[in-house]
């Protein structure tokens, strides 16, 4: 029963297992079923874990930051949206291995779904992109900031919730995780705070070609996102936020 | 007293929320909503620091939580009376200039969070409310930088600042890691008591906590502040709106000093930390200073003019002089703020007349016109290197006759006295009728500026680190062996003497002319491209981003 764990390397994906995933993503048809298996996939890792009880040897912990360390970067180059989210989804996932090691299971759900929720939210709007202009693909159109204010402004505050900024839960999950390594392993902690910074670096970088540019060709467009639809996203990453300041009491 | 500490960063953040909601309602109005919430916000920091200058003990605010605390004490009522201040007149500011800008509303609903984010850092009492607010201030600018979404430069340029203070917001997440480690709590107050009771603590590697967390705060300070090597933002970010560059330069730039006085009960106890401190801060205020004087653009000026400012408020820390650099920090705020708000007046107004007289000034400075007849050399000299210091010994000895035990002072004076036999040196050779008049009114200025400013910081001494003990505790930090501080004088002070013989012999030609043309062209070549930093920067960055392709396509993207 405790080798089960190896069932786990999938579900919170280690290379090369990861590729199952970005591959998954790749084939689902539409935007609601990445939604959903950007939400439960990960929670399958855990509850697999959470079966099993396992006690992880340690090079586990190095294996999955190595995963994490080199999604993050190969996620530099990357402006497909979902294909983005699904790398930045593996690189994220393979830290709740970290966290495993400083946390019980408890905290783990809700650390992974800490990282999950925004990605969901992501997918979905990747889907209102794709509708609108057939991809949702950085520096392909641009501009959007101008002719679509209310997706774009959904967009930036998703995004900043997926590259784990305060007050969003990734924020407290990567400050949790880089707590439980201080002082076991430094150097650990310094790879949390580098794939970190390759989160925000590419995300930004995604924005900039999604959201940023001149508007001369959208200019005419003017399907932008409802304001009801608008008002149950800010809902949900208002949610989001709340259930970050919530992580703080852990601390 | 309670009410008013959580009312200042509550208000700005509250008013966002609600206008940013009712935006389109309230149009136009949001503007003058969020101005008036602000004057409400100066006036709520205003009675705090009437508070903490009446006397009213340092405490803190909490909410029953270990994170959410916030302090009173002399350091965050008088940050927030500044940023309050300033924000307000941004806001005031703003108000017609952003009149004909996309996202009006936007644009003031971010200016009130980042105000709010402003001021809860400075009322942080805890280590977790810091790193939120000090991460939030980061992205927040991001966001106010590229308020222009369709200008490819500003983009670009934000995302260079976005960069460079997630650079530096890392750090101090390890140092927070670190202390909280060594000394289990959250709470500043708590932690600075521990520290004091135990300073010696021990992290990984058996390092001191307080040494390691000592360097990774002043590199999160240094990031913040645009030292030497992360510098590169400040200057480029000037296609943001003119009232954000305002604000940066004269408020949020400033935060690196803001978080080592934060820690100065942690430097207070440190060996050698605050030596680094010196070092970078000298380093970025003369290269700072250096490319300040190569630009021709007013606003890139300014920019690193600000550069070479924060060097001085960084390297005023590693002397010691925490509470000076408060003030640095306060005084350079308000007129690099000024100069911001009034530079694109300025060039509107150079681009039909440059507007400026042409009397003795001008032709010594910008036609470089020198006095056909000069004064005694001999004489010249002796003003020249004991009027300054006379005034500057006898302003300090005025506030306190202990100055003088204190190296880091000894260092402050040091560079007082250069400037004012600069300012001096460089007066020698100007055209004008009559030079004793001029001598006269240049050293009374000077003897003005010296005791106004050795006053006012002494009593921001006073106020803001009352115990003598901890005065003198940060300057034995910032100490150095004699022999050190000797051979540091001896150093700069040949420098500095050679720079003076280059002024005096220049243009005078020798055999070696030709030889130190070609060294001079060379270096102004350097600092023309700003010492290939960005360059270097750029290219690693496309080897970074080649790889990642590189291996993405073995990898076959997925």
């Amino acid at each position: 029963m405790n080798q089960m764990w190896w069932f786990s390397v999938v579900f919170l994906p280690l290379f090369p297992f990861s590729a199952v995933f970005v591959l998954l993503i790749k084939m689902l048809p539409n935007a609601w079923l990445r939604g959903i298996a950007f939400l439960l996939w990960p929670l399958a890792g855990v509850w697999l874990l959470e079966a099993t009880q396992a006690n992880l040897p340690d090079w586990v912990l190095y294996w999955a930051l190595g995963t994490s360390l080199l999604y993050a970067f190969r996620a530099l180059v990357i402006r497909e949206l979902n294909l983005w989210l699904s790398y930045i989804a593996v690189s994220a996932w393979s830290i709740l291995w970290v966290v495993l090691s400083g946390s019980d299971l408890t905290n783990l759900m809700l650390f992974a779904l800490g990282f999950t929720l925004p990605m969901a939210l992501m997918a979905l709007l990747g889907g209102e992109l794709k509708q609108r202009f057939t991809a949702a693909y950085g520096g392909l159109y641009g501009g959007i900031a101008q002719s679509h204010p209310r997706l774009s402004a959904m967009l930036v505050f998703t995004l900043l919730a997926v590259i784990a900024t305060p007050l969003f839960p990734g924020f407290f999950t990567m400050m949790s995780s880089i707590m439980a390594q201080m002082l076991n392993s430094p150097v650990i902690a310094i790879g949390l705070l580098l794939i970190w910074l390759l989160w925000s670096w590419s995300g930004i970088l995604l924005l900039q070609g999604l959201v940023m540019g001149p508007e001369d060709a959208l200019s005419g467009l003017t399907d932008d996102l409802a304001v009801w639809r608008v008002g149950t996203y800010a809902l949900l990453l208002i949610g989001m936020g709340i259930f970050g300041l919530s992580f703080a009491v852990v601390f | 007293m309670e009410y008013f500490v959580v009312m200042v960063p509550a208000l700005p953040l509250f008013t966002a929320i609600i206008t940013y909601l009712f935006s389109a309602r309230l149009n136009q109005y949001v503007a003058q909503i969020s101005v008036a919430s602000m004057l409400l916000t100066l006036v709520a920091a205003t009675a705090l620091l009437y508070f903490a200058l009446s006397g009213t003990p340092s405490a803190d605010v909490s909410f029953g939580t270990s994170w959410g605390i916030l302090i009173f004490d002399p350091l965050s009522s008088l940050m927030s009376v500044v940023i309050a201040g300033i924000s307000l007149i941004v806001h005031v500011y703003s108000i017609r200039y952003m009149a004909d800008e996309e996202g009006y509303e936007r644009f003031f609903v971010l200016l009130g969070l980042m105000t709010a984010s402003l001021l809860l850092m400075v009322a942080a009492g805890d280590l977790l409310t810091l790193l939120t607010s000090w991460h939030l201030i980061g992205i927040l600018l991001y966001l106010l930088l590229v308020q222009n979404t369709a200008d490819a430069p500003t983009q670009r340029y934000a995302m260079w600042t976005m960069i460079t203070y997630r650079l530096g917001d890392l750090p101090l997440v390890l140092a927070a890691a670190v202390l909280f480690d060594a000394y289990g709590t959250w709470s500043l107050s708590e932690l600075f008591a521990a520290i004091k009771q135990s300073p010696d603590v021990q992290t990984f590697g058996g390092f001191a906590a307080i040494e390691v967390a000592g360097i990774l705060i002043a590199y999160s300070a240094f990031a913040r502040s645009a030292q030497f090597l992360l510098h590169n933002w400040l200057p480029y970010t000037m296609s943001g709106p003119t009232p954000v560059s305002a604000l940066m330069h004269a408020g949020i730039v400033n935060a690196g000093g803001f978080l080592v006085n934060r820690f100065a009960p942690l430097y207070m106890q440190t060996h050698d930390v605050l030596h680094l401190l010196f070092i970078v801060g000298l380093f970025t205020a003369i290269i700072g200073s250096v490319l300040m004087l190569s630009q021709n653009d007013i606003k890139k000026a300014l920019g690193y003019s600000t550069m070479g400012q924060m060097g001085f408020m960084i390297m005023e820390c590693g002397v010691g002089a925490f509470s000076l650099a408060v003030f640095h920090l306060i005084a350079h705020g308000l007129f690099k703020g000024t100069m911001f708000l009034g530079a694109g007046g300025v060039i509107g107004k150079a681009r039909g007349s440059d507007g400026v007289p042409k009397h003795e000034l001008y032709t010594f400075v910008v036609e470089r016109q020198v006095a056909y007849r000069r004064q005694p050399w001999l004489l010249m000299a002796a003003i020249t290197l004991a009027i300054p210091l006379l005034i500057l010994v006898a302003a300090h000895w005025l506030v306190a006759q202990d100055y003088f035990q204190k190296q880091g002072a000894i260092v402050l004076l040091f560079f007082g006295w250069v400037t004012g036999a600069q300012l001096i040196f460089a007066s020698y050779k100007m055209q004008t009728t009559n030079p004793w008049r001029l001598f006269t009114m240049i050293i009374a200025s000077f003897a003005i500026v010296v005791l106004g400013y050795a006053m006012i910081s002494h009593a921001f001494d006073l106020f803001l680190y009352p115990d003598p003990e901890a005065r003198n505790l940060l300057y034995e930090a910032a100490g150095v062996d004699l022999i050190w501080f000797d051979l540091f004088v001896v150093v700069v002070t040949a420098f500095i003497v050679l720079g003076w013989l280059m002024v005096y012999y220049a243009g005078k030609s020798s055999l070696g002319s030709q030889i130190k043309n070609r060294i001079w062209v060379s270096f102004y070549a350097l600092i023309s491209r700003e010492f290939y930093v960005m360059e270097f920067y750029s290219w690693v960055a496309r080897k970074l981003f080649k790889l990642a392709h590189k291996m993405n396509t073995m990898l076959r993207w997925v």
